[in-house]
């Protein structure tokens, strides 16, 4: 048997002449999702009605619980414009939520088709009065209940309970496709989370230091990768073997500035990898403060090496807020995983904090990491990483 | 080019008799040897014609034999074993500070069972300190764990020494633990000691298969793990005929030719010390180890190359086609060195260290070739 599924659009609704633009693009989404999923999906008035078979549910659930572009969603029933059938589903909607343990309730309607014989309040009394027939232990309480019954008059009328939270924001693609500097750290991911939210799809570069960095490094940055496929979609993962230059960093350059330098050539080739890529911005796990490296003088100096959008989501969050995120989105257990970050590795024990512009510019462009990036570039290997959406739950 | 394998600590490749022993019974011995139709009695019998050879191999009586399912198990059954007298007066457990963690972290359950576990600490080649050892003895230690050859550094413990602190201590005599997983079949030991209660035996370590070992008892204990009581109810379970088959094959091979395998070792392990320390900046830990030094075992040696975390020089390497490793193989992929900093080597160089361990096939022109290749990546990584 079909569930149907109510979706709820959030900043959409902000939109103004472009609004079907952003509905069409959460549609297109929608549906990749789930390709793999039989399914019907009717978009009406700015509303998504989405019916799939119950043995799905966990998978759909899933996939609309990560689903930028929706605010929240619901299992619905659907019936007939008659009073006898809607309460019969209003009746079946209370009794599930009874049985979870919630007791006190409200009853909301909303009528788009006008001509529905009763009006909304007339409604929704109706539907509370025989909820309390039946159930003598429910008790209204339209302040705070403890379960809403929804009630929507539309072709046909569907009855849910409170809906399940979305992830909110804008449908992924309507920002373009940035660039995200993957590492396998906390923040990164994070950061990705944020940006697709805000509509930007995501292809992710990682910077491989083997052998400083392990083959298991590797491993949890493709893992890090699927999950935050789980929010956008496949996406690709590009892998710049990046040893030879760090080697050369440590080598001709002063160990202080060791970092510093590795940060701009980690940007010069994303630079170069957007241009390739057709991508418009590149995204950063950065928040202000938190190492040395991240300080708005250094930030300036790598940020210089491109002139593309740096996109910075977690600049002005602490590091609470993120793990607090990254629990959320599910990558926080991976990224604690013990492998090396390809960013601590030659980390120079007093590195330079606020860098002299001029004077690093022209330090770092004596190491003429040029040619070298472009090799890289050469032998950058790409996979597409498919969404991982089990064991977490925005 | 052939990988050279220079992991033997970690577990040896089979020998050939070892490997067909196992093969043969594993296909042809299927009763359970607890049976009493035919094949159970078959299965019986193979069980204890191999405790008889691991006994005569060990100079001992084969009542004295328990077979386990290695290192790991016989080293855990004496320490859980306290656990069945907790109403002791004897509740302090003494370990090494370099001892294997089948022992180390077994201690941490016992210590939360109300044990108190004290570390004995070590000299800086990893030496039991005599002196210290005495000063812990009192009336209240239950167990002593002292492992005969460390497994990260090769280091042999000075068993004479030892042996005098402990029959010199007050009071009822301990239960000694004695890990002998990397000295059975490679180091010359006694194993019919009359001051050590328990020695531990790991098959694969020696040219057998993983999943045997033997504990070697002087006196059978109450255990803490109840099941069918095979073993004397030392070890319940089925037993693993062709596995402990062949641990009584490769112990009996390698008893038979540790004069000569001991003596080749010793010239490989020189060969190989002299040049590590060839290569600038390398250094061998302890550095007080000497490229034919008798204190230690000829079959293991650590090694640091400052400037390079070891699990990076050991995935260079093992792209090189060389296989080492890093500390102990048991121990996972930790990054603490305890055993070397119990030795008080500093945290950089623990951490840019690596175990080179050789065996019976290890060849001069392998060890040649390892020198050749670790320099070499050496001067390209290190950092």
């Amino acid at each position: 048997m079909d569930i149907i599924y109510l979706l709820k659009l959030g900043e959409i609704h902000l939109k103004g002449e472009n609004r079907k633009q952003f509905i069409e693009l959460l549609r297109v989404n929608l549906r990749r999702r789930l390709e793999a999923i039989p399914h019907k999906l009717i978009v009406r008035d700015g509303r998504f009605f989405l019916y799939a078979p119950d043995s799905y549910d966990a998978d759909v659930s899933s996939i609309l619980n990560r689903l930028p572009g929706i605010n929240g969603w619901a299992r619905s029933k659907a019936t007939a414009k008659d009073l006898p059938a809607i309460i019969a589903a209003a009746l079946e909607v209370y009794k599930n939520r009874l049985d979870q343990g919630f007791v006190s309730f409200k009853v909301e309607s909303r009528r788009a088709d006008k001509g529905f014989a009763l009006d909304s309040y007339a409604l929704s009394r109706e539907l509370g009065h025989e909820i309390c027939e039946k159930y003598p232990q429910a008790k209204v309480d339209v302040h705070t209940p403890d379960t809403v019954i929804n009630v929507e008059v539309r072709e046909q009328v569907y009855v849910y309970a409170d809906s399940e939270s979305g992830v909110r924001g804008l449908p992924v693609g309507c920002a373009g496709k940035g660039l995200l500097l993957l590492s396998g750290g906390i923040d990164s991911p994070v950061a990705g989370f944020h940006m697709l939210r805000r509509g930007l799809a995501l292809e992710n570069l990682y910077f491989n230091a083997y052998p400083y960095t392990s083959h298991e490094a590797w491993e949890k940055v493709k893992s890090l990768a699927e999950v935050v496929a789980g929010y956008g979609g496949p996406m690709q993962l590009h892998t710049l073997h990046f040893t030879e230059i760090q080697l050369k960093i440590k080598k001709d350059a002063a160990a202080n500035c060791s970092t510093l330098y590795f940060r701009a050539a980690m940007m010069l080739s994303a630079d170069r990898l957007c241009k390739q890529r057709r991508l418009n911005s590149i995204v950063t796990g950065e928040s202000l403060s938190q190492v040395a490296s991240q300080t708005a003088e250094n930030m300036r100096f790598s940020q210089s090496y491109t002139d593309m959008a740096v996109l910075r989501p977690l600049c002005g969050t602490d590091k609470e807020d993120i793990i607090r995120t990254a629990r959320k989105i599910g990558t926080y257990e991976i990224s604690i995983l013990p492998y090396e970050d390809c960013c601590v590795l030659f980390s120079p024990k007093y590195p330079v904090i606020k860098a002299d512009f001029e004077q690093e510019r022209r330090s770092f462009d004596r190491l003429n990491l040029g040619p070298m990036i472009e090799e890289a570039l050469a032998s950058c290997e790409t996979i597409t990483v498919q969404p991982k959406t089990s064991g977490c739950k925005a | 080019m052939s990988r050279i394998y220079l992991d033997w600590a970690a577990s040896a490749p089979a020998t050939e008799a070892a490997l067909d022993s196992f093969t043969r019974i594993a296909a042809t011995n299927y009763g359970n040897p607890s049976s009493l139709h035919y094949e159970g009695k078959a299965a019986a019998a193979l069980l204890s014609a191999a405790r008889s050879a691991v006994a005569s191999s060990l100079g001992i009586s084969q009542n004295r034999v328990y077979f386990t399912s290695g290192g790991t198990e016989s080293c855990q059954i004496p320490l859980l074993s306290l656990l069945r007298k907790q109403h002791s007066e004897k509740t302090t457990i003494l370990v090494s500070a370099i001892e294997h963690p089948a022992i180390f972290n077994q201690c941490t359950v016992l210590a939360e069972a109300g044990f108190t576990v004290k570390t004995i600490p070590t000299t800086s080649i990893g030496r039991v300190e005599a002196e210290k050892l005495a000063r812990l003895l009192d009336t209240s230690v239950a167990l002593v764990a002292i492992m005969a050859v460390n497994n990260e550094t090769g280091i042999i413990q000075d068993m004479d020494t030892i042996a005098e602190v402990i029959k010199n201590s007050a009071g009822r005599k301990p239960f000694i633990l004695c890990d002998t997983v990397q000295t059975a079949g490679k180091i010359p030991l006694n194993f019919d000691l009359d001051w050590i209660d328990a020695y531990t035996l790991s098959s694969h370590k020696l040219g057998g298969l993983r999943g045997a070992g033997a504990l070697i008892l002087r006196k059978p204990l109450q255990v803490l793990a109840l099941g069918g009581g095979q073993e004397q109810g030392l070890r319940s379970g089925t037993e693993n005929i062709a596995a402990i088959q062949a641990l009584a094959v490769a112990l009996a091979e390698s008893m038979q030719q540790l004069p000569q395998n001991h003596a080749a070792a010793a010239a490989l392990m020189g060969q190989l010390i002299s040049g590590l320390r060839s290569i600038p900046g390398v250094c061998i830990l302890p550095e007080e180890r000497g490229a034919k030094d008798e204190r230690f075992s000829p079959y293991i040696v650590n090694a640091a190359f400052p400037g390079l975390v070891g699990e990076t020089f050991l995935r260079i390497l093992d792209d090189h086609g060389i296989a080492v490793s890093t500390g102990s193989a048991c121990s996972g992929s930790g990054k603490k060195r305890r055993v070397l900093q119990a030795m008080q080597v500093p945290v950089a160089q623990a951490q840019s260290s690596i175990r080179i361990s050789i065996g019976s096939s290890t060849s001069p022109a392998e060890i040649d070739r390892f020198l050749e290749i670790a320099q070499a990546q050496y001067q390209r990584y290190r950092t």
